[in-house]
């Protein structure tokens, strides 16, 4: 106890490290499709993410929905387990410590949900709430002692008047106030560190300014380091000393707030920061957005998980056999010369992808024309994507389009910040 | 003194109840009682309490204390003197009924009480652990619901012998596998509330989560299986008395056992022996259903208002 507590204090020490951490979630195969094929299905909600908190910093950890940012938050504070991968806390490694030996250590590390209504129990008065961590890890026994610290920190976070609020329910308080009564819960511990997940989404605009000004004000008086994971890019540049940005469970560009909002490096970061609104109407710009959708994370493209819908995508990003039916799905969709080719390819049904190839068995007796059709089609494709394009040949009954592997993507260091990018390598 | 008066306007929000779950359940009592389920639920409530206040004053209200038989004429038709008649054995019917209340009310409390300490930890357990252990439980506790009650009960209580408290066993078997699905699938559904998640975060220990966290929110079902299972039982001891296999033959009051005496003499027109004891056992289940069903029709809105 008292090695590692002395040990804690320097502050040049990281006071979170996390190292290529996985979080894979099983999905639930019915029996018989589970016998039948070997395949684990997983999605890969974090996938090979690593950074660095240092002590009271703000890392901002932004993302859109569903790219894993909050199972990074909720599996740090140890809520879940990590596939694989390192958490280190305070110099100790916890990624894989039991619940009862992280008991004692959830008293420095807590973490805010993004609805403050749901969490809090429609059973406990507010006051009740408040106190009872410090029941649960028996800092304080005596009840007089509990209502005082309580009262304390209700202050504090501006939870006022508290005595009148202290034996009020949730359903009585505003989501303001509310979202005090969540920060106040998990202040009483005096934790160090504190994920704030989406903390002030829920919030009107007005109500949000004032608990993101609290939460600074707690930071300076505390020391405390934030990791606050967040989809508005306003806050996150209001609040974060360092921003991650997350896209489909890897974190695709990390440095300081500053620079990445003055320059961004990563495709997608440059596309997120274009969807910030602008004050000034003659400022606007054109906006050059994404296209199509984030991609499910159970089958993740390969390569740089953003290709398919990156602006500056290359050849060697990760084009593969599904980036071909989705380029065919498109063009018998969309083109006018219906009859020929639907002869010619068929239906999209009739088309398989697996890794790098696509392929159709086809009964044609002069596969050629369907070949030809096939690279007059991919002619018309993204440049990147049609270079990516190593052969298209008809092997026995099989057309098959054949893609080239991609360059093996690595975190680059530019300038002040890493980037995980072809552009930069 | 005046100014020590609270403000109008707290006064008028709902006063506060120190006990959440009792402030959960009256409140809306009170807010829907001109409501058709608000009436029944009031009305069943009066007629519980009705049958409480007699059993409680059972001795003070009987007009003939004694139980004996031959003690009066037998089967007298209802008279001032005998407002009920009396029995094929000289017994005052009144004084039958009353006592009657007692032993009804002491089974059913035994029965369903018991009941409800063992089948609301087991199901809040059951649900929150999950994995094999609630796979197991809910195995044994379906295999429980699936037999039929009063056989179930009635193999039990001729395993452990007669009695207002064996009794009260045998039912409770019957009912425990009820208020473990309850509890079961309320704690299921608040298991995965933000808010449970957030007590685990804060390094509550499992039975801390499971008492401090979810209980609250489970326990909201309890009172409609409660009044239910309390209607249940008191006819399953009716049932069994009946049967022949409920108490002792010199109990001071037992429903089922007059109403199964009364057979043989509905025939030749003696009415009262029958029509008294099975009245009472028809009102107070009748109200205890009411109490069931009104609570349900005021509590399962509420429920779905706090899921949202």
């Amino acid at each position: 106890m008292t090695g590692s507590a002395s040990g804690l204090e320097s502050p040049a020490e990281d006071l979170l490290k996390v190292q290529d951490l996985l979080v894979h979630f099983p999905v639930k195969v019915p029996l018989i499709q589970r016998l039948i094929s070997r395949e684990k299905v997983v999605v890969h909600a974090v996938d090979g993410v690593s950074f660095s908190l240092k002590r009271g910093e703000i890392l901002g950890l932004v993302g859109e929905s569903g790219c894993g940012k909050t199972t990074v938050g909720r599996t740090i504070v140890r809520l879940l387990e990590p596939t694989s991968g390192r958490i280190i806390f305070e110099g100790r490694d916890i990624s894989h410590l039991s619940q009862s030996k992280l008991r004692p250590l959830r008293r420095r590390m807590q973490i805010i949900f993004q609805d403050p209504h749901a969490s809090l129990n429609p059973a406990m008065t507010i006051g009740r709430a408040i106190g009872h961590p410090l029941q649960i890890h028996g800092i304080v026994r005596d009840a007089e002692e509990v209502r005082q610290s309580v009262l304390d920190i209700m202050r504090e976070v501006g939870l006022t008047p508290e005595d009148q609020l202290f034996d009020k329910y949730p359903g009585d308080l505003s989501g303001g106030q509310k979202q005090r009564a969540v920060i106040a819960r998990a202040m009483i511990l005096e934790p160090r560190l504190l994920v704030v997940d989406e903390g002030v989404a829920m919030l009107d605009m007005s109500v949000r300014a004032k608990v993101l000004e609290l939460i600074l004000n707690l930071k300076r008086r505390h020391g405390l380091t934030y990791l606050f994971i967040t989809h508005d890019l306003a806050t996150a540049k209001f609040l974060c000393d360092r921003i991650a940005i997350m896209y489909l469970g890897r974190v695709v560009e990390l440095g300081p707030a500053a620079s990445i909002y003055a320059e961004p490096k990563h495709p997608y970061t440059q596309a997120l920061l274009q969807v910030i609104p602008t004050p000034d109407p003659d400022k606007r710009r054109k906006k050059i957005l994404p296209r199509g959708e984030v991609p499910d994370a159970i089958h993740p493209p390969a390569g740089c998980r953003f290709h398919p819908r990156c602006q500056s995508v290359l050849p060697t990003c990760g084009w593969e056999g599904r980036d071909f039916i989705d380029l065919l799905d498109e063009h018998l969709s969309t083109s006018p010369k219906g009859v020929e080719d639907d002869e010619l390819l068929g239906s999209i049904g009739e088309w398989w992808a697996e890794g790098f190839e696509a392929g159709r068995k086809t009964d044609a007796k002069d596969p050629k024309k369907l070949v030809e059709r096939v690279k007059e089609i991919l002619a018309k494709a993204p440049p990147a994507m049609a270079q990516a394009v190593q052969s298209v040949e008809a092997k026995g009954e099989f057309v098959i389009v054949q893609f080239r592997t991609p360059d093996k993507l690595v975190h680059t260091a530019v300038a002040d910040r890493t980037v995980e990018c072809l552009l930069y390598q | 003194m005046k100014a020590k008066h609270s403000d109008p306007k707290r006064a008028s929000s709902l006063p506060e109840i120190p006990l959440p779950f009792l402030g959960r359940l009256i409140h809306p009592l009170i807010r829907e009682r001109r409501s058709l389920a608000g009436a029944l639920s009031w009305m069943g409530l009066g007629i519980l309490f009705f049958f409480i206040f007699i059993a409680v004053f059972a001795p003070l209200l009987v007009p003939f204390s004694q139980t004996q038989p031959f003690a009066s004429p037998v089967l007298q038709a209802p008279s001032l003197q005998h407002l009920m008649g009396t029995d094929n054995v000289g017994r005052d019917v009144l004084s039958r009924v009353i006592w009657g209340a007692r032993t009804s009310l002491e089974i059913m409390a035994i029965g369903v009480l018991i009941a409800l300490a063992v089948g609301f930890p087991v199901g809040l357990l059951s649900g929150y652990v999950g994995g094999k252990i609630d796979r197991l439980l809910v195995l044994i506790m379906d295999s429980i619901y699936a037999f039929p009650g009063l056989l179930l009960a009635a193999l039990i209580a001729a395993v452990i012998g007669r009695g207002v408290f064996n009794i009260g066993i045998a039912i409770t078997v019957i009912y425990i596998p009820l208020y473990f699905r309850v509890t079961r699938s309320q704690t299921l559904s608040v298991r995965e509330e933000p808010y449970v998640e957030a007590a685990r975060a804060l390094g509550a220990k499992s039975h801390t989560v499971m008492f401090s966290y979810i209980a609250h929110s489970a326990i909201i079902a309890i009172p409609v299986i409660f009044s239910l299972s309390s209607a249940d039982a008191i006819l399953t001891a009716a049932g069994l008395s009946y049967l022949g296999l409920g108490l002792e033959v010199d109990t001071p009051g037992d429903w089922g056992r007059d109403l199964s005496d009364a057979q043989s003499f509905i025939g030749v027109g003696i009415w009262w022996m029958s029509v008294f004891p099975g009245l009472m056992i028809v009102i107070l289940t009748v109200g205890l259903s009411f109490l069931g069903e009104g609570l349900n029709d005021i509590i399962n809105p509420i429920l779905r208002k706090e899921r949202s």
